[in-house]
């Protein structure tokens, strides 16, 4: 029906889609661990499917891998409940423990009488190869198989999503306020585990078992740096995991290298440049403002002690002076007082240095607002 | 099992592992403390993707120095990149933990799987090149009984003693730095050494359990004999010795399980056998576990 390129592109981008929904949640309630355990674990359900099938995408490959990643998260929290210890090294053991039990069926029982795949896919994932399984109804070729698997996840998904879109944004935002109004944190928690399993037990085909938790973590948090509205954040993750899919294709299909690793490395430097250049909460806008709040809290310094203490404030003598008793460079103090009297705080009458009526009304203004002078 | 024994390759191996686990069940209880534990995943795949930079600039012609050319050359290249991964690993976790937008654990499972895909690209690009260099590449996902050679089994000697004997030489102070940092800094000693020292450790430690246990099982050697000793005690030191003694046993019970299999990786057999441990201490431990309830029960 369409081209091949075009059929993968899609696929990708469904399944990147699908991904991201439960991560703006995810991310939002800070429940960190489960994305890792629900990849780890569903590898165990997967492992017992292909030995009954050999689709990648059949229905009891679905069905299986997120129950078996829904069990790993019912035993990290019995497990928790009985130990008291913290729930992410509780979801190292289990995971890593269920993650041994599936490669170990993988690669013995399931892939040993199939000559189509070897367990390399399922951690590689392998996108070209979604494309050949063909969906036909009455001899007519509709489409790949995985497209339509995707599809009813990603509908599944945007259902839950809009029917219980209050109850997540109480309870990501406000936990206690969540408790008092009688909302079961629990089955929030498990909606969402739901959520999270369906779409790694389905995008694992494209994207590889380890890798889903880029696909589901990434855009997210790459979004939280632009907005801090729930909606907007869901909306602007889905965007951003779109526009990595397609940079991603586009670089790996004509190098013939792996397609979901391009698109993953390609989120992770979308991640790493917005946390370090993002317009109004990254590391280096922060650190320029802390810088200028530094510079800023030393012009008032100086201004206070001009205001309160009585000294001799002859021009030569005053910056050596407080250069001598504030314990600071000779050159910073001369840039300070500079500084301040070009913004008219400070004004040389006679050689003499004299806070103008504007400095007054600054440091009053400052020294107000700072409760611990009071 | 008895033929497999007197081979020179099953010696090494089962000395190896065993010491691995020993260092690295003791330096696991410091890392669970200061809650990094997650943080071993990234690290581990940032000194796999350092493995294939450095094959990629083996295979372009770019070498060390001349000292190293020839047989040995292949081994001193894969060390040094998982070194240099994992350094490169923990700047940029460093620099990102600056940002107080996201969770730490979020931005560590974030970067192990973005540099598992990082990894993935290069892999396909290696073997689409192809060359002599495609080879032994596989080996890092999920570890191999027969991985190292004697020079990297010297090297691993020497750290893994020292790792044991720096954390027994400075564990008071360190228990200090773990607890509670503020007490630490105002108590006027080197706060940065002590966590240049753990840093120090893991990386090495790391470098080399990602040969022996693969990238994806790597923090199970380094968590669960901790988790496991916890459920034994509360006191520290105990706890340490404890750790060590489960890491040391399950690698070398491991080692003999997967050479007598066959079928099973090391790192594979090594997990679960942790995983018995754990699930054992969980039932018959007097402290925390379900027979400990039974007794306070029946009291």
């Amino acid at each position: 029906m369409f081209s091949m390129e075009f059929e993968i592109v899609i696929v990708i981008i469904l399944s990147a889609i699908t991904c991201s929904i439960p991560g703006a949640f995810l991310v939002m309630r800070k429940n960190y661990y489960a994305a890792d355990t629900a990849n780890r674990s569903a590898m165990l359900g997967i492992a017992i499917a292909l030995i009954f099938s050999s689709f990648l995408s059949s229905p009891l490959v679905i069905v299986l891998g997120s129950l078996t990643a829904i069990l790993g998260m019912y035993l990290v929290k019995k497990i928790k409940g009985l130990t008291h210890f913290r729930a992410k090294g509780i979801s190292i053991i289990v995971s890593s423990t269920l993650l041994c039990f599936g490669i170990l069926i993988a690669s013995n029982i399931s892939l040993n009488n199939s000559a189509e795949f070897d367990l390399s896919i399922i951690y590689l994932g392998d996108t070209a190869f979604t494309s050949f399984n063909r969906l036909r109804i009455a001899g007519i070729d509709i489409g790949s198989y995985a497209f339509y698997s995707i599809l009813i996840i990603m509908i599944i998904n945007i259902i839950i999503v809009m029917v219980y879109y209050k109850e997540f944004k109480i309870d990501g935002v406000d936990k206690y306020y969540a408790a008092s109004i009688e909302m079961k944190e629990e089955t929030i928690d498990f909606i969402l585990v739901i959520m999270t399993a369906l779409s790694v037990s389905v995008s694992f085909q494209t994207a590889g078992i380890f890798m889903t938790s880029a696909f589901i973590l990434g855009p997210a948090a790459a979004a939280l740096f632009y907005t801090k509205r729930l909606s907007t954040l869901a909306i602007v993750s889905v965007f951003l995991s779109s526009i990595a899919c397609l940079v991603g294709f586009s670089i790996a299909w004509p190098a013939e290298v792996s397609i979901s690793g391009a698109i993953v490395s390609f989120i992770g430097i979308l991640f790493i440049l917005s946390v370090l250049f993002a317009p109004e909460e990254g590391i280096i806008k922060k650190y320029f403002d802390y810088l200028a709040e530094q510079k800023k809290l030393d012009e008032y310094i100086i201004l206070d002690i001009l205001n309160t203490q009585s000294i001799d404030t002859s021009s030569s003598a005053l910056i050596e002076r407080l250069a001598k008793s504030l314990n600071w460079k000779f050159l910073r103090v001369s840039y300070l007082v500079n500084k301040l009297k070009a913004d008219k705080m400070l004004e040389e009458v006679n050689g003499y240095i004299y806070l103008t009526l504007e400095g007054k009304y600054e440091i009053d203004k400052f020294m107000k607002t700072q409760n611990c002078f009071h | 099992m008895i033929e497999l024994s007197d081979t020179f390759i099953f010696d090494t191996m089962l000395k190896s592992s065993s010491l691995l686990g020993l260092s690295a069940g003791m330096l696991g209880v410091v890392i669970s403390y200061q809650r990094r534990s997650i943080e071993i995943n990234a690290l581990a795949a940032g000194s796999f993707v350092g493995i294939l930079v450095f094959y990629l600039l083996a295979g372009v012609g770019i070498y060390l120095s001349s000292y190293f050319s020839g047989e040995i050359d292949k081994y001193v290249f894969s060390f040094t990149g998982s070194i240099f991964g994992a350094l490169f690993m923990i700047i940029l976790l460093n620099i990102l933990y600056k940002t107080d937008r996201l969770h730490m654990h979020i931005i560590q499972s974030l970067m192990t799987a973005v540099m598992l895909g990082v990894g993935i690209t290069l892999i396909t690009y290696i073997r689409q090149t192809g060359g002599a260099l495609d080879s032994g590449i596989e080996i890092y996902l999920f570890g191999e009984t027969t991985s190292l050679n004697s020079e990297e089994f010297d090297f691993l000697r020497i750290i893994a003693v020292a790792a044991v004997v720096l954390l027994l030489l400075y564990f008071r102070r360190l228990k200090i730095v773990i607890f509670n940092k503020d007490i630490a800094r105002t108590t006027h000693f080197h706060v940065s050494f002590y966590y240049t020292l753990i840093n120090i450790m893991v990386i090495c430690l790391v470098a080399f359990s990602i040969k022996i246990m693969g990238v994806f099982l790597t923090v199970a050697i380094f968590l669960i004999p901790a988790v496991t000793a916890r459920l034994w005690s509360n006191r520290l030191f105990i706890i340490m010795i404890l750790a060590g003694v489960f890491g040391a046993v399950s690698g070398t019970l491991g080692t003999i399980v997967s050479g007598t299999l066959g079928n099973m990786t090391l790192g594979i057999a090594i997990t679960l056998i942790l995983a018995v441990f754990f699930l054992a201490s969980l039932i018959i431990s007097p402290y925390k576990g379900l027979a400990g309830k039974l007794i306070k029960y029946m009291r």
